[in-house]
């Protein structure tokens, strides 16, 4: 990022926003993503980054509101549709040349990906966005999401290893529902309670001994 | 009606629910479902007030990582 670019939104930081990932001003994409890849690098323990910049200008150009793959476009996409996007998006141009590591040891379980750096910048950013986002209600109503998103060191791992080859085609959606379903765990108030589909409540579990425990089947 | 099918589909609900926690006994519960997802809500990111802290923000969230995933 250019010293001028870096002056300007430390003069202006209110006109800078997470949406700037999607913004027309490509500098100002470009900035959002790096500061935010840079400081979690840091804060990581990283000691080494190498970016493949065509790639990285790909993934960026690619970040469009006017091709926006969702119903009635960006301008009616919830929050999670946008995280998606980017995080999908990230995966498929990986920019990063060098898979994850901490004070160049590493990192066990993670490193052996080859888009590990992807996933933790992507994911980090994602927490980062949807914190504060506004969701539009279809009853006219603004709720904002106030608690982060929030898992253990075993899912961020099984998310890393789930996230190996994804897609725009084929898992767009899904991420998006991820990203949706993490974030009413902590809001529940923002969820959509009138319909539910779900196993009628007159089902009971048979507690005995005869099944094994957290398994499910019965002997 | 406590076939497998029925047992398997409500474990795999449950496990879906409780994604950071796991299985645990007394989880075995139907009551808990995924939020249901908002039809046609739109919306945007937040934004960013301060430019330190969204610095100092990110560096949390690497060491915070760091710390989850390096034993």
């Amino acid at each position: 990022m250019s010293s001028e670019k870096k002056k300007s939104i430390e003069k202006n930081p209110t006109s800078y926003s997470f949406e700037s990932i999607y913004s027309e001003d490509k500098d100002n994409a470009y900035s959002i993503f790096l500061l935010h890849a840079q400081d979690f690098l840091e804060g990581f323990g990283a000691n080494s980054i190498s970016v493949d910049l065509n790639k990285l200008a790909t993934f960026i150009k690619s970040l469009e509101k006017k091709s926006f793959p969702a119903n009635g476009g960006y301008s009616k996409s919830s929050p999670f549709k946008k995280a998606a996007f980017f995080y999908v998006r990230l995966h498929e141009c990986n920019p990063f040349s060098e898979t994850i590591n901490c004070n160049g040891k590493e990192v066990n379980g993670v490193s052996e990906f080859d888009h590990s750096m992807a996933s933790l910048i992507g994911f980090s950013f994602v927490q980062r966005c949807l914190l504060g986002a506004t969701v539009l209600k279809n009853d006219g109503n603004n709720e904002i999401i106030k608690e982060p998103i929030a898992v253990s060191d075993h899912y961020l791992k099984d998310l890393i290893e789930a996230s190996r080859g994804i897609t725009m085609e084929k898992h767009f959606r899904t991420y998006s529902l991820l990203f949706e379903s993490l974030c009413y765990i902590k809001n529940s108030n923002i969820s959509y309670k009138d319909k539910e589909v779900k196993i009628e409540e007159k089902y009971e579990w048979e507690k005995s001994e005869r099944m094994y425990p957290g398994l499910g089947v019965f002997y | 009606m406590n076939t497998n099918n029925q047992i398997i589909l409500s474990k795999l609900y449950v496990a879906s629910a409780t994604p950071s926690e796991g299985l645990k006994d007394e989880e075995i519960t139907i009551s808990n479902p995924i939020p249901c997802a908002q039809k046609n809500a739109s919306g945007s990111f937040g934004a960013v007030k301060n430019i330190e802290s969204f610095r100092e923000e990110a560096k949390l969230l690497g060491k915070s990582y760091a710390n989850a995933l390096i034993p």
